[in-house]
């Protein structure tokens, strides 16, 4: 994990893993077997803190860092680290940051988004970096 | 108790089928996930893509999918997924992976995985179990 040191705080924001939003994903991820059977999924899926960037607010947010003007966002890397269970219908702060990571291309600008994820006593739950690089649209396309 | 895991234990292979466009809106939807190149193909083709891509979320949370199906006693501690290449919505995968690691008396695992269509690697990910 690199050193969070060059981190530049966006904002924090109140997020809450809702009983029917977590079920709805859990639904959405648990995608058919070739077979035809789709195996259920755990309570609170894995991956299930990174769709609060999802969140209006917080995207919005996401977008006004410089450089995401530049192009439609790809997902390049993505990491979360659980230090306790995120909790059906638990309440969290997510404390957003970003930071430009070098990239050779300018005109594809890589950046990193860090979230740390603590619950009503301030106890950290879950750290999640996401990584995304932004492409440029293709001119006429 | 350990895992009772070494290095080089396989994990299962997760087959999955080509996902429809609407198990893409349903993911989307409910992820908050505006990017246009998941639904709009004139969005792709303006960002270089041959077509609709999945979500790289949708894909990752395949990884700890393939662990809970492969073992219910374990927790996950941390993953990191890369995504390598864009997967078209047409496109059937297959997940699995090994174990590479064992760590803390054999306590605590690292198991690395693959999202694979075709021959080509699409998303790889790196995870950390423990006993639950």
């Amino acid at each position: 994990m690199p050193a969070d040191d060059d981190l530049r705080p966006i904002a924090c924001f109140e997020v809450v893993a809702a009983s029917q939003h977590v079920s709805g994903l859990r639904h959405a991820v648990a995608l058919p077997l070739v077979s035809g059977e789709a195996p259920a999924m755990p309570e609170v899926p894995a991956t299930y803190p990174v769709i609060w960037l999802g969140n209006p607010e917080i995207r919005a947010a996401v977008r006004s860092v410089a450089g995401m003007e530049k192009g439609l966002p790809l997902h390049f890397l993505q990491s979360v680290a659980y230090f306790s269970r995120i909790e059906v219908d638990g309440t969290y702060a997510l404390d957003l940051s970003w930071r430009p990571l070098p990239h050779r291309d300018p005109m594809r600008p890589k950046l990193e988004f860090v979230a740390i994820v603590a619950d009503a006593a301030g106890k950290m739950v879950a750290r999640m970096s996401s990584v995304l690089l932004v492409v440029p649209a293709v001119r006429g396309a | 108790m350990g895992l009772d895991l070494k290095p080089g234990d396989p994990l299962p292979v997760l087959p999955l089928a080509a996902v429809s466009r609407e198990q893409v809106l349903a993911y989307v939807t409910c992820a908050g996930d505006d990017n246009p190149i998941h639904v709009d193909e004139a969005a792709a083709g303006a960002a270089g893509l041959a077509g609709l891509v999945l979500p790289g979320m949708l894909i990752a949370a395949q990884f700890p999918r393939l662990l809970q199906l492969w073992k219910r006693n374990i927790r996950l501690t941390d993953i990191t997924v890369q995504f390598l290449a864009p997967l078209g919505i047409d496109q059937a995968f297959v997940v699995t992976g090994k174990v590479v690691a064992i760590d803390r008396n054999g306590a605590a695992a690292i198991v690395r995985m693959t999202a694979r269509a075709g021959t080509a690697n699409v998303a790889m990910a790196e995870a950390r179990i423990v006993q639950e």
